[in-house]
C-alpha cells in the first residue's frame, strides 16, 4: 500500500470511529486513530488553503503553466515547432474512417510506411525502428544487432497479415536478406495465447540465416509482453517518426503526419486543432515529447 | 465531508483542463514543481478529488454488476476488474462476448466546460452499423458510441451512477442479445 493510501485509510478509519460515537481508546487501535485524525486536521488545512489558492483564483496557475509552455515552445527550433503543429493536425488519418482504435487500419498503414520499396520516405521509418529494437536488444544484454542495409532497401518488403504456416499470422512482416522482423500490434487488446512464443518460433524457422525478431508494438505502455522480446510502443513511434513526417513536404510526409496525429489522438496527446487552444496538460505532454524525440 | 472538500470536487468536475493535474496517476511535474506550500495544498486536493473519482467509479461498476445478474449472455461486470490499474487509469473496460466490443466507463472532459460521466461503446467494423441500429439513443463520435450525465456534485455517487446506467443498459442489452452480423 502506498504511503498517501495508508494515510488516507487511517484518516477515514478516524472519522469512522468518531462518527459512531466509539472510543477509538477501547477498540485497541488509538494510536492509529488518533494519527488518523491528526493526518485528516492536516488535511483539512491543506484543503482550505487549495481552496483559497486554486478555487478562488483558478486563472493565477493557468497563466503559470500557460506562460511556461510559451516559453518551451519559442525554445523549439522551426522543426520542431512543425513536429508539434503535425500533433494537431485535423483530420487525422483514421478518424474520419471511423478507425482509430481499428488494429487492422493500424496494421495495414504500418506496412506502408515500412516499406521502403512503396512510399518515398526512403527506408526512414523503417531504418529508426530497427535502430530503437536495437537499443532494448543491447539494453538486454544482446550484443548482436539486427542488421539494417541501406542498400539492400530495395530487396526489402513489408507485409501485414502475413500468414506463416503453421505458426500463425503475423500482423507486420518485415523481410530483408539479412534479416526478418515481425512485429505484433496491440491497440488495447489483450496478447491471445501462446500468440508471441508461436510468432518466435516463425521467426527461428523463416528467418533462417538471417537476423530475426519479434517485437512487440502496443498503445498501452503498460502492456507487456509475454515472453522476453523487445518491446515498442506507439509512443515511441511518434518519437522517432514525428522528425520523419516534419522533413518534408511530399505527399508521404503529409500522409505519415496524418497518421500520426491519429497516434496522438489515440494516446491522449494533444488535441485537434492549434496549440493555442489546447490545454495546458495536453501542451505539456506534447511538448515533453518533442524534447524527448530532441534528446 | 467538509465544506473545502466539496468546493474541490466541484471546482474539479468545472474546470476540465486541472483534471490531470488532480487524478494523474503519479505527481504531475507541474504540481512537484510548485514551492512546499501550495504543492501540499494540491496534494490534498488530488487525495480528495481521486477519492471520490474511484467511489463514483465504483458506484457504476456497483451498478452495472447489480443489473448484469442473472442472465448468462450478459456481461458479468466481474467486481475485481476495478482493482488496481483500470481505476487507477480512470477507465473501466468491460469486453463483450463474442466479439461484439466493448464498454468502457470513465469521467472525460464534455468539451462544454465540464466533466461528465459517460458510458462508451466500440465494436469491430462489421459490427459498427448494427451497434449504431440498436443504441439508437446514444451520441457519436468517430467510431464510439457514447451516453452521458452531468454530474451534480452535490448528489451522491450511487444516484450519479444510477442515472447513467438507467439511459444505456436496455439499449446495450438489445444490442447484445441481437442475432450475430456475417462475416463479410
Amino acid at each position: 500500500m502506498d504511503q498517501k493510501k495508508f494515510c488516507n485509510e487511517l484518516a477515514d478509519l478516524g472519522l469512522k470511529l468518531k462518527a459512531e460515537g466509539r472510543d477509538a481508546r477501547k477498540q485497541g487501535l488509538a494510536d492509529f486513530a488518533e494519527l488518523g485524525l491528526n493526518l485528516l486536521a492536516e488535511d483539512e488545512t491543506s484543503l482550505a488553503s487549495f481552496v483559497t489558492q486554486f478555487v478562488e483564483h483558478p486563472n493565477r496557475l493557468r497563466w503559470e503553466l500557460l506562460g511556461q509552455s510559451a516559453l518551451r515552445r519559442s525554445q523549439l527550433s522551426s522543426k520542431q515547432r512543425r513536429q508539434l503543429d503535425i500533433l494537431g493536425w485535423t483530420p487525422d488519418l483514421l478518424e474520419p474512417l471511423r478507425s482509430r482504435f481499428d488494429e487492422r487500419s493500424h496494421t495495414e498503414v504500418l506496412a506502408w510506411l515500412l516499406d521502403p520499396r512503396t512510399n518515398g520516405l526512403e527506408g526512414r521509418p523503417l531504418e529508426v525502428l530497427v535502430e530503437r529494437i536495437n537499443g532494448l536488444r543491447r539494453e538486454r544484454g544482446d550484443t548482436e544487432e539486427l542488421p539494417f542495409d541501406r542498400a539492400s532497401l530495395k530487396d526489402t518488403t513489408v507485409l501485414p497479415e502475413v500468414t506463416f504456416t503453421p505458426h500463425g499470422r503475423v500482423d507486420v512482416a518485415v523481410s530483408a536478406p539479412a534479416m526478418l522482423l515481425l512485429i505484433e500490434v496491440k491497440v488495447f487488446a489483450a496478447e491471445r495465447r501462446s500468440q508471441l512464443p508461436d510468432y518466435q518460433k516463425a521467426a527461428a524457422q523463416y528467418g533462417k540465416g538471417r537476423g530475426s525478431q519479434v517485437a512487440f508494438l502496443t498503445a498501452d505502455p503498460d502492456q507487456e509482453p509475454s515472453i522476453d522480446v523487445p518491446h515498442l510502443t506507439f509512443r515511441d513511434l511518434l518519437v522517432d517518426w514525428l522528425p520523419i513526417a516534419a522533413e518534408g513536404d511530399s505527399g508521404a510526409h503529409l500522409y505519415l503526419g496524418r497518421y500520426l496525429s491519429s497516434v496522438a489522438r489515440l494516446l491522449g496527446i494533444a488535441h485537434p486543432g492549434d496549440f493555442d487552444d489546447w490545454t495546458f496538460s495536453a501542451r505539456r505532454r506534447a511538448l515533453d515529447l518533442i524534447y524527448e524525440g530532441a534528446s | 465531508m467538509s465544506k473545502a472538500a466539496d468546493a474541490i470536487w466541484e471546482f474539479a468536475i468545472k474546470n476540465p483542463d486541472y483534471w490531470p493535474l488532480l487524478v494523474g496517476d503519479d505527481e504531475p511535474s507541474e504540481v512537484k514543481e510548485m514551492d512546499e506550500n501550495r504543492r501540499e495544498a494540491f496534494l490534498a486536493a488530488r487525495r480528495e478529488v481521486q477519492r471520490r473519482h474511484s467511489e463514483l467509479l465504483k458506484a457504476l461498476w456497483s451498478e452495472c454488476r447489480a443489473r448484469s445478474k442473472g442472465s448468462v449472455a450478459q456481461p458479468t461486470f466481474d467486481k475485481d476488474k476495478y482493482g488496481a490499474k483500470n481505476l487507477r487509469a480512470g477507465i473501466l473496460v468491460e469486453p463483450f462476448k463474442n466479439n461484439k466490443g466493448k464498454i468502457e466507463l470513465r469521467l472525460s472532459d464534455s468539451g462544454e466546460g465540464d466533466l461528465r460521466l459517460y458510458a462508451s461503446f466500440w465494436a469491430a467494423k462489421k459490427r459498427q452499423d448494427q451497434m449504431r441500429e440498436l443504441m439508437k439513443s446514444a451520441s457519436a463520435d468517430g467510431e464510439w458510441l457514447y451516453y452521458g450525465v452531468k454530474i451534480d456534485p452535490a448528489k451522491a455517487a450511487d444516484a450519479t451512477a444510477k442515472g447513467l446506467v438507467d439511459l444505456f443498459f436496455n439499449d446495450m442489452i438489445q444490442y447484445l442479445q441481437a442475432k450475430e452480423v456475417a462475416d463479410d
